[in-house]
């Protein structure tokens, strides 16, 4: 069985080195690491040349970290991988826990995405006490409009099979703009998505995207990305 | 329209016109896109130049203030050409995405490939 673990990376030169390293002590798996670089500005993509690690640059920023999810479905289509994990480059998922994450994929479950909840056990770094709040109120609205719970919906700790991989690099040609957005399309394609208890750890170095912006824009831009995506889903 | 109006009507339009002007001067916008403001700086001066005509079009239209109708005419024409670039917007962000990932994975390709053919010879 084929498995990629990718490594979304934007300006985390001092978290990457880390990152590749639990992967490469920890991960209970046996997959090929790639690091997508979406345009750093930072020295990142130089550690990463150095660590002798395989990865893909985007030529320019894609604006937000969907757009290495996007590059990371097409790489994973065109090389036919059967599994693709994904975590994020500020080193706050545990490597060791990818073995918990790809079993509803392997075990018969018939998962097609699964999604690392820090949520569900409430173990480990929780995030600040305001977006906390966000997450779950739209968690909420969310596990409502689809039927299905959801308690991590922002989470980068993920894992797709062949069908979401051939779904979102062939079907899906759109952008996918929210975190939101990204658990209702999941919804109405079809694909069926669990949760499964993971531990999230705090940041130790870099610079996190939360500040006083984001926290403004994060909930106005999904809330208005679940109306657009409803009412694209009506016609 | 008073004539405090039709200056000001008319000073809008000329900075319009001018900067259409050096916009195309400079090629910055698209042959498209340049009829379409020009067509909108001519509207403009049309407020000044056909306000006879305007005045006709509002009275037929049982509408007592010809300049409600060049106001709501302009509004809907703007509106609409603002739905017109929020969906070239929408397909050409999608289509740069798909370039963004497209060429990043033939990047990596080439470089891959690269490397195998040095480590051959």
């Amino acid at each position: 069985m084929k498995i990629l673990t990718v490594i979304s990376n934007y300006n985390e030169q001092r978290a990457i080195n880390d990152t590749i390293a639990d992967i490469r002590n920890n991960s209970p798996l046996v997959s090929d690491i790639l690091v997508i670089d979406n345009s750093s500005t930072d020295r990142s993509i130089e550690i990463v040349k150095g660590l002798s690690v395989d990865y893909l640059v985007h030529p320019v920023n894609s604006g937000s970290s969907s757009g290495v999810i996007k590059t990371a479905f097409a790489y994973a289509y065109y090389h036919d991988y059967n599994i693709y994990c994904h975590l994020d480059g500020d080193n706050q998922h545990n490597a060791n826990e990818l073995g918990i994450l790809i079993k509803p994929l392997t075990a018969g479950e018939a998962a097609d995405i699964v999604v690392g909840s820090r949520f569900i056990e409430k173990q480990g770094f929780q995030s600040l006490f305001l977006r906390r709040i966000i997450i779950h109120l739209f968690s909420k609205l969310l596990s409502l409009i689809t039927g299905n719970r959801s308690t991590d919906f922002t989470s980068g700790f993920r894992a797709y099979n062949k069908n979401a991989i051939k779904f979102f690099a062939t079907q899906f040609k759109h952008e996918i703009e929210t975190p939101a957005q990204l658990e209702l399309v999941i919804h109405y394609s079809g694909l069926k998505k669990v949760e499964v208890p993971v531990t999230m750890k705090p940041r130790k170095t870099g610079k996190s995207e939360i500040n006083f912006k984001n926290a403004v824009k994060f909930p106005v831009y999904n809330f208005i990305s679940i109306i657009g995506t409803l009412i694209n889903r009506l016609y | 329209m008073t004539l405090t109006l039709k200056i000001l009507v008319l000073v809008f339009g000329a900075i319009l016109f001018s900067i259409f002007i050096a916009v195309v001067r400079k090629k910055s916008v698209k042959p498209f896109y340049s009829a379409l403001w020009l067509i909108i700086s001519l509207f403009i001066f049309s407020f000044v130049l056909f306000e006879r005509f305007y005045k006709w079009i509002a009275t037929m239209l049982n509408i007592s203030d010809a300049s409600f109708l060049v106001i709501v005419g302009l509004i809907s024409f703007l509106l609409v050409y603002v739905m017109y670039l929020s969906i070239k917007i929408s397909v050409m962000s999608d289509r740069i995405q798909e370039l963004i990932s497209q060429t990043s994975i033939l990047e990596h390709e080439l470089r891959k490939s690269k490397s195998d053919h040095e480590k051959d010879n």
